[in-house]
């Protein structure tokens, strides 16, 4: 049976209520102006704030089901906060979730693909009853009928059924959000389909360094951190070509860290903290994983 | 060739009979042949004959995946040993009640501690159009399928290769199609964080 939500706000912070229970976090109101644009946009975050539990991603806990790769993708995962429920709805994505800051806008991307496997999952009708896959894509049904949410070129619909605007804080966002939170932070398994989804992304952007720069016998903690750059965007392959020809980690690391600081500074210490578990296992562009 | 090598090989040519549709492990589905286009609706028909509902075919508006177990435990020369039925719950209850009379030929296992082997059923709850909230544990659909009124929707997929980490099913209805689909594990255990897993059917044929 569907969950009934209730919001609460408190001036900028905004909580909900589970059929009935003690109101949990949900975020921060917060706007900026593009500059560029000069739009206005209007939305919640939670990470950095304090009012949200550490659900914080670990290697440790995702190891038993997916090896090597959950320890792979967690330098990433401090690097983008790690906390699980890490939400976002004020920018141009307008619905962004997870550790792995999974974002609406992408057709195929990782949002969509993860929230369709949600979907899948039988308490999905506890939380959006009215949103089934049918086809491989995510639908809504509603009295007039159903409605295709997202295709290969667009997830318009989807992102305005998440949150119908970035010029006000509506309801329907807030009630998105708090469902999506409340739906990870009380299943397991919806906290390791995050984690399953961040190593399909990183399994791609291997894949895809490798192809462009020819990774075979690399070692994983160097893997590790093109793979951040990817993730991040903060170089492309040219300069992490020239900086892997040095053949050190620190020109590696060196990429964005004027413009990114404090993310380099997480990244490296990650990555110091992960030692032999990334330096002792290296890239195999025939088996297309590390070995 | 054992039961299970026939089960494995049965759900192999079914597989190929589509076009070899797949949902690999990270990446995107390749579906081939579709229910609703020929010569595949005549297909769906031929797993509804199984359990008695041969007026139905891959046009009708039902889910077909327990019929395509169920043919595919026929056509593996199961006999009257499998329990076919057009719902996998109504041949988990049966299993369930041979296991009861001390006919154990057919197991329903807890898939937290079950390693896999070729020729298990790996059985899901789902949720879907007038389906309510099935079970998400093993306890839970043993718990159901002892109710008169405890039905609830399922799926179930044919194990049919296994490697470290990731375990090949094969399964009717996925995609509207007969799809092979990888699922991760964890020491040879279903631990796919896709679906609730509440049970591996396995059997001694």
């Amino acid at each position: 049976m569907a969950i009934e939500f209730v919001i609460e706000r408190n001036d900028r912070t905004y909580k909900a209520k589970a059929d009935g229970a003690a109101a949990f976090f949900i975020g921060l109101s917060t706007h900026f102006r593009d500059r560029s644009s000069g739009e206005d946009f209007h939305g919640l975050f939670n990470v950095p704030t304090n009012g949200l539990p550490k659900l914080l991603y670990s290697a440790a806990d995702q190891r038993p089901a997916f090896g090597f790769w959950a320890d792979f993708i967690e330098p990433t995962s401090k690097c983008e906060g790690g906390n699980y429920l890490t939400l976002n709805t004020y920018d141009r994505a307008k619905f962004t979730f997870g550790f792995g800051q999974f974002a609406a806008h992408v057709p195929d991307g990782d949002f969509v693909v993860y929230f369709r496997d949600m979907l899948g999952r039988p308490e999905a009708r506890d939380y959006f009853p009215d949103l089934m896959v049918k086809g491989g894509r995510i639908v809504r049904l509603s009295t007039t009928g159903e409605v295709q949410l997202e295709n290969a070129n667009s997830t318009k619909p989807l992102m305005n059924y998440l949150n119908p605007t970035t010029t006000h804080i509506e309801d329907d966002e807030v009630i998105a959000a708090a469902k999506f939170i409340h739906w990870t932070a009380n299943h397991q398994a919806a906290q390791a389909l995050q984690a399953f989804h961040m190593i399909g992304t990183f399994k791609d952007k291997m894949a895809a360094a490798d192809r462009n720069l020819g990774l075979d016998g690399r070692a994983a903690d160097r893997c590790a951190i093109i793979c951040d750059i990817l993730h991040q965007g903060r170089a492309k392959y040219p300069a992490i070509r020239q900086a892997l020809g040095t053949g050190t980690r620190d020109a590696l690391l060196a990429l964005g860290s004027i413009a990114y600081p404090d993310r380099i500074k997480t990244l490296k210490a990650a990555l110091d903290k992960a030692g032999a578990v990334l330096t002792g296992k290296h890239w195999s562009a025939s088996k297309q994983d590390f070995v | 060739m054992s039961f299970n090598e026939e089960l494995v090989k049965v759900a192999s040519d079914e597989w190929e009979r589509w076009g070899f549709s797949a949902a690999p492990l990270h990446r995107p589905k390749a579906i081939a042949g579709l229910e609703r286009n020929q010569p595949f609706v005549g297909f769906v028909h031929d797993y509804w004959v199984v359990v008695n509902r041969p007026e139905r075919n891959g046009l009708t508006n039902k889910p077909w995946s327990a019929a395509f177990i169920s043919f595919c435990f026929k056509a593996a020369n199961a006999g009257d040993d499998f329990p076919y039925s057009e719902g996998h719950y109504g041949y988990c209850q049966k299993i369930l009640k041979g296991m009861r009379a001390g006919n154990p030929k057919i197991t329903i296992e807890k898939p937290a501690g079950t390693d896999l082997k070729l020729g298990d059923l790996i059985w899901a709850g789902r949720s879907g159009t007038g389906c309510g909230t099935p079970p998400q544990s093993f306890d839970g659909a043993l718990t159901a399928l002892r109710k008169r009124d405890g039905f609830f929707c399922s799926h179930a997929d044919i194990v049919v290769a296994i490697r470290p980490g990731e375990v090949d099913v094969i399964g009717g209805n996925v995609s509207d199609s007969v799809t092979k689909t990888t699922y991760v594990t964890n020491n040879g255990r279903i631990a796919d964080p896709r679906h609730a897993w509440v049970g591996v059917i396995r059997n001694t044929l």
